[in-house]
């Protein structure tokens, strides 16, 4: 077993809202090890967003426990969580609005040094940093004096993911770092976060909706349901054996290029119901094939169908 | 290779600014007529013909000669004169005025808008308690308190037209404070003033230019109003709003005692609005060249 960089226990996140509590993040339990990359999948408003910065505290959660190196960085107060900003960063998933229009490009990848007071002191370490940083994410350096409207959304993107490695974390929450981005462009910021994720030893947790990304850079995949984890497992597992009726149905719905291909969809009935003030039992089970009584009375827990494997069904 | 050019910081905002600036002519004759204005402020003493009290009895409200280049007023001073030396105190009423309420507007705009919640009910329901008392009425109570004087003039029309700048301060930063940068300024560590100041600010720089450029001829107007009813700026001492509403008895039978201070408020205004046009374009780099 390899060690366990970040332990997620129990978290919750309710939003108050006019009808009542949005449930975005209800009890989720992982844990990501070091050097490998979790992938979480799920549609749009199934909480995996919010997840990722209640991990790295742009987001406070309500209740559970975020262990980062076995520190719980929940009880972190404002000035140990400013020094602890530099073990974890995070790239956001538009880079048209993400960068600052009146930054230049080096203002920009220098901003989180300049919160270190030991490179706030010495600009020509910073400029260093900068031009270290930039070769490192494939950006020329005679964009230095750039602004973002004059790059495309790749470079834009390069210089987000430069932002965030400015200051050497471990571990990067990427949030649908390529969403925005065209097909071949995306390519090549995965295969970036890749190389990158090799030579500088980072964990990432790699939120996105689109599945066929999430299984080209995961070791691991979470599904997320109605801000419920309901399905882990290791790559190869979610995509050949897959157990919950929703990761079924999600996996069915991933566009094969190819006619000769006979196969089964999974069409899901209805709609996702709403997060606020969700009713008790299976969060799926609304539009679940294989519904019972039981589902709609009791909350599935997710326990371990073979190691390493985790479902929230109780089937 | 790339890797040998060197990657040389630009010579500083200022003179990036400035260079574009420059190629704006609009905003360059804006410069130059405010340049020019403040020039005369500070010269008056070489640059007009009479004292601005000097009466001249045999020509009350002459017309414009040779003698009298704008003509004279009701009691036969030299408006042209006039017209100079009340560009001093016209000019430093408008431009300090406008800086208490900017200063003071902008940063209680900011906060209320950055932090929201509680704080910002607190300070937007003061604010329409200022807005609920008529201008004029609001100043004349803050003289009434400080006494009278040019700094109590302009401090009471500078706390009058505070709310209109934390209006639009707020406004902005609140769609601003959305924006996805501002949360990974945060995920990098950057504190609240420093988001504030370096994120948040310069882009909401356009509205507000534009409200000053606007304010500060309102700033004016409204010290004339209240020189009227005899506060702040006392009767012989020139400026262009006490000007003005002194002329408008004779406004049907000699024009020319409003025509020449009106004016003169006219081009301050359109001056401050080209320079203030040019500025906001030179300060975004998206519509950098």
């Amino acid at each position: 077993m390899s060690e366990k960089l970040i332990e997620v226990k129990g978290l919750k996140k309710y939003f108050k809202v006019k009808a009542g509590l949005l449930h975005a993040v209800d009890d989720v339990n992982f844990h990501i090890d070091k050097g490998e990359t979790l992938g979480l999948v799920g549609e749009s408003g199934c909480g995996k967003s919010t997840t990722g910065r209640t991990l790295i505290r742009l987001i406070e959660a309500d209740v559970g426990e975020i262990l980062f190196d076995g520190q719980d960085i929940r009880k972190l107060d404002k000035r140990q969580l400013k020094a602890f900003r530099q073990n974890m960063q995070m790239v956001f998933q538009d880079p048209y609005s993400s960068l600052n229009p009146r930054l230049s490009i080096f203002d920009l990848i220098a901003e989180p040094l300049m919160n270190i007071s030991e490179y706030a002191r010495d600009s020509k370490r910073v400029q260093e940093r900068v031009e270290e940083l930039m070769d490192t994410v494939g950006l020329s350096r005679r964009l230095v004096n750039s602004y973002p409207h004059e790059l495309d959304g790749g470079r834009r993107q390069r210089v987000g993911i430069a932002r965030a490695l400015s200051v050497k974390p471990g571990f990067l929450v990427l949030d649908e770092p390529v969403s925005a981005l065209d097909v071949c462009i995306q390519a090549q910021v995965i295969n970036l976060l890749k190389r990158l994720q090799q030579q500088l030893d980072l964990t990432y947790l790699f939120i996105s909706h689109d599945l066929s990304v999430v299984k080209h850079i995961s070791n691991r995949i979470a599904v997320m349901y109605l801000g419920k984890i309901v399905e882990l497992s290791d790559r190869n597992t979610i995509f050949q054996k897959p157990q919950h009726p929703y990761t079924k149905a999600l996996l069915s719905a991933i566009p094969i290029p190819s006619i000769h291909v006979n196969r089964q969809r999974v069409i899901l009935k209805g709609d996702v119901p709403s997060p606020v003030n969700p009713p008790d039992g299976c969060r799926f089970a609304g539009r679940c094939p294989y519904v019972q009584d039981r589902c709609r009375k009791e909350c599935p827990e997710l326990r371990e169908v073979e190691p390493g494997h985790f479902v929230a069904c109780h089937f | 290779m790339e890797q040998a050019t060197k990657t040389k910081r630009k010579s500083g905002q200022f003179s990036s600014v400035m260079r574009s600036l420059r190629k704006n002519r609009m905003a360059m004759v804006g410069l130059v007529i405010l340049i020019l204005l403040i020039l005369v402020a500070i010269f008056a003493d070489f640059i007009a013909p009479y004292p601005y009290d000097q009466q001249d009895l045999m020509n009350m409200r002459a017309l414009p000669s040779a003698e009298h280049i704008f003509g004279t007023d009701e009691y036969g001073r030299d408006i042209f004169s006039r017209v100079i030396y009340g560009s001093r105190l016209s000019l430093v009423v408008g431009f300090i005025s406008v800086g208490i309420a900017l200063v003071v507007g902008g940063i209680l705009g900011a906060v209320a808008g950055f932090y929201g919640g509680v704080l910002d009910d607190i300070i937007m329901r003061c604010m329409d308690i200022l807005l609920a008392i008529p201008q004029v009425l609001l100043a004349i109570a803050i003289i009434a308190s400080l006494g009278n004087g040019l700094i109590n003039l302009m401090i009471a029309v500078g706390i009058s037209s505070i709310p209109s700048y934390a209006r639009i301060v707020r406004a902005s930063v609140m769609t601003i404070r959305s924006e996805e940068y501002i949360e990974a300024a945060r995920a990098s560590g950057t504190g609240d003033a420093k988001i504030i100041a370096k994120h948040i600010l310069p882009n909401c720089l356009a509205p507000v230019i534009v409200q000053v450029t606007l304010g500060i001829a309102n700033a004016i107007l409204s010290c004339a109003a209240l020189s009227f009813i005899g506060l702040g700026i006392t009767p012989p001492s020139p400026e262009w709003g006490a000007m003005l509403s002194g002329a408008r008895n004779y406004i049907l039978t000699y024009p020319h005692l409003a025509v020449y201070p009106g004016l003169a408020i006219v081009i301050t205004v359109l001056a401050l609005n080209l320079l203030g046009d040019g500025l906001r374009d030179a300060l975004d780099p998206k519509l950098k060249r």
